[in-house]
């Protein structure tokens, strides 16, 4: 395909790699883009059997971007919430994603609209997607290839899921475990990427103590506990003699 | 039913502040790049949130046996099938079709 390409293209090798960049970034983003095809239906499904209009789907998947504040909203919609609730929820529900700066490669996207757009479209999917980014060099186009894509997957699937609400069977149980076995494979990933036993325990640790103690907001007291770890498994590596921190190949 | 300027407004304000959430760290960060302690955080991080995403997938209740064993089983076919095939729809289309055999049998 590429070489069919490269002979038919008369255009510089930029245009050309631009295309395979492109490509690349859909082949990064193709099982997330499947993964969240039923919860999308679901969604759009729920969003109209809970009395919205249908229009609001492709708003709420759209312009908010953030899956399980999304299944939140429609419930605090519906009854009308007042605003200050649906701001308070989407903060609490949302301000995993203030870490997600540390490591997400923005500097990678070229030009001040697609940075803009980059930084809307970081979900959990495109954050986990990107870990490979800086060793594996990855372009602007790439970055921006796995944002769009996942993002009208995920728009299309719920406004589909809104439109044929009839249509879509209630009876097949047991397909939103796609977004499980998707953070599985993307958790696989980050270990291939950074191989660390006691790393994953004391996430795994945070994640427990998390949804015991704070069941409605586990997410983000599991990412604040595991911080801490970190945070004082630094210290005490500052205190010994590697200040840099080896890492962990 | 809500009108549609309370949906409009609450969709939009939800919008906006999960936008706010995401962008604006980005404003002081380039700052911390030559920081120690943000560099370990990294480079470190990301298996930390993939797992914490991960346990926040796993449905209610999974203390019950019978929750437990359809959930233990599809994510051994999914992690089965990734460390020996590499090949990512494979392994969310495999461990997915495991779950939905399991909870829909007997059909």
């Amino acid at each position: 395909m590429f070489e069919k390409l490269a002979i038919k293209s008369t255009k510089p090798a930029a245009v050309g790699s631009r295309w395979q960049q492109i490509r690349l970034g859909a082949h990064n983003v193709l099982p997330a883009c499947l993964a969240v095809i039923p919860l999308g239906l679901a969604l759009g499904v729920l969003l109209v059997r809970t009395g919205l209009p249908w229009w609001s789907a492709p708003l709420l998947a759209g312009l908010v971007f953030a899956g399980s504040l999304e299944f939140l909203l429609i419930g605090l919609l519906a009854v009308a919430a007042p605003l200050s609730h649906i701001a308070l929820t989407t903060m609490v529900v949302n301000f995993r994603h203030v870490f997600y700066a540390i490591s997400f490669p923005l500097h990678r996207v070229r030009g001040k609209g697609a940075k803009a757009y980059s930084m809307f479209a970081l979900t959990d999917e495109a954050y986990a997607l990107t870990v490979e980014a800086e060793r594996e060099n990855y372009s602007s186009a790439r970055i921006l290839s796995i944002q769009s894509l996942f993002h009208a997957s995920w728009t299309i699937s719920v406004l589909a899921g809104a439109l044929l609400t009839g249509l879509i069977p209630e009876s097949i149980k047991g397909l939103d475990f796609a977004v499980t076995a998707l953070f599985t494979v993307l958790a696989i990933e980050a270990y291939k990427a950074y191989r660390s036993l006691p790393l994953s325990l004391l996430a795994l640790i945070s994640a427990v103590v998390a949804s015991w103690i704070a069941p409605q907001s586990m997410m983000v007291v599991a990412m604040v506990m595991f911080l801490i770890g970190l945070s004082v498994a630094y210290l005490l590596r500052r205190g010994t003699k590697d200040p840099e921190g080896s890492h962990a190949r | 039913m809500p009108d549609n300027l309370y949906l409009f407004s609450a969709i939009a304000l939800s919008a906006a502040l999960t936008f706010a959430l995401r962008a604006l760290p980005f404003t002081f960060i380039n700052k911390l790049r030559s920081n120690n302690f943000i560099n370990y955080l990294a480079g470190r991080m990301p298996l930390g949130i993939m797992v914490v995403l991960l346990a926040s997938t796993i449905p209610a209740g999974i203390m019950d046996l019978a929750v437990a064993w359809p959930v233990a089983a599809a994510l051994a076919t999914t992690v089965g099938l990734h460390l020996f095939k590499s090949n990512a729809v494979l392994s969310v289309l495999g461990g997915t079709a495991v779950y939905v055999a399991i909870l829909s049998w007997p059909l």
